[in-house]
C-alpha cells in the first residue's frame, strides 16, 4: 500500500514516513501543495495524507484539484485546525476522514487501514481468503490455523494482494502501490517475491491462493 | 448576627434605591413648601378679616366720639340718650362704651348690659384687641383716646366675631385636611412617577443579566425608552460592541495560538510514538530526542512570546526612564549582526541624531530587534538593511529599510496580526508569526506608533514613531 504524505512540518512528516514505512506502507513526502498536489495527480496512491496550512497551495485546493481530475484515493486531513466549520469543510471538500494534530500514532495507523479498505469488498482488519487469515492491524498471517513469518516486503505484497483478493492485479500495480518513488522498477523482483509468498504460503496445501494469471499479473482467491 | 448583618444590609440597599431617596427626599420637601404655603394662606385671611372688622369698629368710634360735645361748659354724652338700633339691643353683638382715663364708665350701650369694656387694658394700651362680650362671645375690641375740651376720654368699641373666627376655623380645618392629602397624593403620584419612568431600567438588567460570553452579540432594546435611559442603552450597547470585539480577538488570539502549539505538539507526540513502536539503535533515540528537544525549543519560544504579547496588551510601559535612541539603536544593530552576516546582509546607518526618549531600555532594543530581524529574514540573499534615527516634530523617527522580497498589498495591513505570515510561508523562513506584533505592541505602549510601506519585489520600510522625550 502506497501513501503520500503532504506536510510541511519537516519533523513531523518524517516521523510519519518513518512510522508507516515501519508498518509496511511505501510512503512518500511533499513538503508544499503544489509538489504534493502533483505527486498525488501523477502517482496512484493508496491514500494522501494531507495538511491544510502548505506554503504556495493550501490543503484544501491541493483537495479540490484532485477531486477535480477524478482521482478517488482516499484523504485523510491531518491538521492543527480544529475549528468545526474547517473539519465540515474539509469533509465536504472530499476528504474521507479528519485528524487533529497532536495525534496519537496507532490511531492514525487504525485510521489509515480503515480507509484502505473501505475501497475494496474488505469491511475487517482481518482479510480472509479460503483457510488464510491476514491481520492487517497485527501484521500476523495464518494459514490453516497456523502462524506463517514474512518478511516485510512479502506482507506487503500479500496485504495488497489480499485487499485486491479475487481481482487481477497487474506487476505494475504492485510496483507501484508497494514500493515508494526512490524504488527503481524492475518487475522481476515482483516475480521473485511472488515466488518467496508461494513458497510460505502455498506451499504444502492442496489448494493454491496464489494463481498466475497469464499476460495479466497475479490473483489472490480461493 | 447574619441576621442582623441582613438587616442592615436591606436598609442600605433600600436607601441606595433611587426611589426611596426621591421619596425621602421629595416627602418633606413638599411638606415644608405644603405647610409653609397654608401657613401663609391662613395669615393672610385672618389679616383681611381682622382688617375688615377693625376698619368698621374704627369708623364706628368716630361716629361716636363725634356724638360728645359740650354743653355750656359741661360735657354731654348725648350718645347715652341715643338708643339707636342694635347697641339698644341686648347681647346684639354690638357695643361701645366710653370712660375717662382712670377707668371709670361713663356711659355705655345697652347692649351691654352690666358688662363692661372697661379692663386692664388701659391705659397702657390703645388699639385693636381681642375681648370677650357679655355673654363671653369673643369680641373685636378698639380702644382709643380722645379729648373734648381738653378732657381725656376713652373709647371702647367692640364688635362680636363669632362669624369671622368660624370662618377662619373653617378655614384652618380645611387646610389641615386638604394639604396632608396633598402631600399624600404627591407622594403616591412621584412614586409611581417614579417607577413608572425606573421600570425601563428593570427591563434593561433583565436584558443585560442574559448576557454572558457566550451571548456576547445579545443587546439591550432602547427601542421606546425614554431619552435619559436611551442614553444608558445606546452607551451600554456601544460597550458591549466594544467587548465583544475584544472577546473575539482574545478567541482568534487563544485559537492562533492553540493552533501554533499545536505543530510542535504534533512533533513531539509522533517522534515519541514511532520511536517507541520497536526497540532503536543509540544513533536512533539520539535522533529522536534532539527532534523533540527543537520541537520544545520551539514551543518554549512561542510561550515566552505570546507571554509578552499579553502583557503588552494588559499595560502600559511601566518603567520610563531617559534613553538615547541611537544607544539602543546600537545595541540592537550588534545583536543582529551576526544573524546578517549568516546571510550576507549589507547592514548600514545612513544617519543618526542624538535622540532621547522615554522608555524602558529593553523594551525598546527588542522592538527594533524584531524589525532588523523582520528586515534580514525576508531580504534577498546579499541584500542590505538601511537604518537612520532623525527627530521630526516632536517625534523620534527610525526608519529600518531591506532590499527584500517586499509585501504584498493586499498583506500590507495584515504584517502586524498575530501569527499572520505571509504567503503562510512556514517551513521556509523560521519564525513564529509574533515578532512584528510584539514590536507593535511596544511601540504602542512607549505613545508611538509603526507605519509600513513596501513594493513588491523591491522591498519594505518600517517606520517607527516615538515621543521625544520632555526637554528638562
Amino acid at each position: 500500500m502506497r501513501i503520500l504524505i503532504v506536510e510541511d512540518e519537516k519533523a513531523l512528516a518524517n516521523n510519519l514516513k518513518r512510522g508507516l514505512s515501519e508498518e509496511g506502507y511505501s510512503a512518500d513526502v511533499a513538503f508544499d501543495g503544489e509538489e504534493g498536489g502533483f505527486m498525488a495527480e501523477t502517482e496512484p496512491y493508496d491514500l494522501i495524507i494531507l495538511d491544510i496550512m502548505l506554503p504556495k497551495v493550501d490543503g484544501f485546493t491541493v483537495l479540490k484539484n484532485i477531486r477535480k481530475q477524478k482521482i478517488k484515493t482516499p484523504v485523510l486531513m491531518l491538521t492543527a485546525r480544529d475549528a468545526v466549520s474547517d473539519k465540515i469543510k474539509g469533509l465536504d471538500t472530499g476528504a474521507d476522514d479528519y485528524v487533529i494534530k497532536p495525534f496519537d500514532f496507532d490511531e492514525l495507523l487504525a485510521r489509515v487501514r480503515a480507509l484502505l479498505r473501505r475501497k475494496g469488498e474488505v469491511k475487517s482488519a482481518v482479510i480472509g481468503v479460503g483457510d488464510l487469515e491476514i491481520d492487517t492491524a497485527g501484521h500476523q498471517v495464518k494459514r490453516g490455523g497456523k502462524d506463517i513469518n514474512l518478511s516485510a516486503r512479502e506482507y506487503a505484497l500479500l496485504e495488497y494482494l489480499a485487499y485486491n483478493k479475487d481481482k487481477v492485479v497487474t506487476r505494475i500495480d504492485i510496483s507501484e502501490h508497494i514500493y515508494d518513488y526512490d524504488f527503481d522498477l524492475d518487475s522481476n523482483i515482483i516475480d521473485v517475491y511472488i515466488n518467496f509468498l508461494r513458497n510460505k504460503i502455498d506451499k504444502g496445501f492442496e489448494k493454491k491462493l496464489i494463481h498466475t494469471v497469464r499476460g495479466a499479473g497475479y490473483i489472490l482467491k480461493e | 448576627m447574619w441576621r442582623r448583618h441582613n438587616e442592615a444590609l436591606y436598609l442600605m440597599i433600600m436607601f441606595r434605591s433611587i426611589k426611596t431617596r426621591l421619596i425621602i427626599f421629595l416627602i418633606p420637601v413638599f411638606a415644608v413648601i405644603v405647610t409653609g404655603l397654608g401657613f401663609f394662606l391662613y395669615n393672610r385671611l385672618d389679616n383681611i378679616v381682622m382688617e375688615m372688622v377693625d376698619h368698621l369698629l374704627s369708623g364706628k368710634a368716630d361716629l361716636m366720639k363725634g356724638l360728645v360735645h359740650s354743653d355750656h361748659g359741661d360735657i354731654e354724652f348725648e350718645i347715652s340718650h341715643v338708643t339707636f338700633g342694635d347697641y339698644s339691643i341686648n347681647a346684639s353683638g354690638h357695643y361701645f362704651e366710653i370712660a375717662d382715663t382712670k377707668g371709670n364708665s361713663l356711659v355705655k350701650s345697652i347692649s351691654l348690659g352690666d358688662h363692661t369694656l372697661t379692663g386692664s387694658r388701659y391705659p397702657e394700651n390703645t388699639g385693636y384687641f381681642m375681648g370677650t362680650g357679655p355673654h363671653q362671645e369673643p369680641l373685636r375690641l378698639f380702644i382709643d383716646e380722645f379729648q373734648v375740651l381738653g378732657e381725656t376720654f376713652v373709647i371702647y368699641v367692640g364688635e362680636e366675631i363669632r362669624e369671622e373666627l368660624a370662618l377662619l376655623k373653617n378655614f384652618r380645618i380645611f387646610l389641615l385636611t386638604v394639604f396632608p392629602m396633598t402631600i399624600i397624593i404627591i407622594a403616591i403620584g412621584s412614586m409611581v412617577v417614579i417607577q413608572v419612568s425606573l421600570s425601563p431600567l428593570a427591563s434593561f438588567s433583565r436584558q443585560i443579566g442574559l448576557i454572558t460570553e457566550k451571548r456576547l452579540h445579545e443587546r439591550v432594546d432602547s427601542r421606546g425608552v425614554d431619552s435619559e435611559l436611551k442614553q444608558i442603552a445606546l452607551s451600554f450597547n456601544e460597550t458591549m460592541n466594544r467587548l465583544e470585539k475584544a472577546f473575539q480577538a482574545q478567541r482568534d488570539f487563544l485559537s492562533d495560538a492553540s493552533h501554533e502549539l499545536r505543530t510542535p505538539t504534533a512533533v513531539i507526540k509522533s517522534t515519541v510514538d514511532v520511536t517507541l513502536r520497536r526497540e532503536r539503535s543509540v544513533v536512533e533515540y539520539r535522533e529522536a530526542l534532539e527532534t523533540v528537544k527543537d520541537a520544545a525549543e520551539r514551543m518554549g519560544g512561542l510561550i515566552d512570546r505570546l507571554l509578552k504579547l499579553s502583557r503588552f496588551d494588559a499595560e502600559q510601559s511601566e518603567k520610563k526612564e531617559r534613553v538615547n535612541l541611537k544607544e539602543i539603536l546600537g545595541t540592537a544593530l550588534k545583536t543582529i549582526t551576526p544573524l546578517a552576516e549568516a546571510q550576507e546582509i549589507d547592514m548600514y546607518t545612513e544617519r543618526a541624531e542624538d535622540v532621547t526618549v522615554e522608555g524602558d531600555e529593553d523594551q525598546l532594543v527588542e522592538l527594533f530587534l524584531s524589525i532588523l530581524d523582520n528586515s534580514i529574514k525576508y531580504n534577498r540573499p546579499k541584500g542590505s538593511v538601511s537604518l537612520s534615527l532623525a527627530i521630526l516634530d516632536n517625534w523620534a523617527v527610525v526608519k529600518v529599510a531591506d532590499t527584500g522580497i517586499g509585501i504584498a498589498p493586499e498583506a500590507l495591513g495584515k504584517v502586524f496580526d498575530r501569527f499572520y505570515r505571509e504567503d503562510m510561508s512556514r517551513g521556509e523562513i523560521p519564525g513564529t508569526g509574533l515578532g512584528l506584533p510584539i514590536a507593535k505592541g511596544i511601540a504602542e505602549s512607549h505613545g508611538g506608533k509603526i507605519e509600513v510601506e513596501s513594493e513588491a519585489g523591491k522591498g519594505s520600510m518600517f517606520t517607527v514613531f516615538l515621543p521625544l522625550a520632555a526637554s528638562s
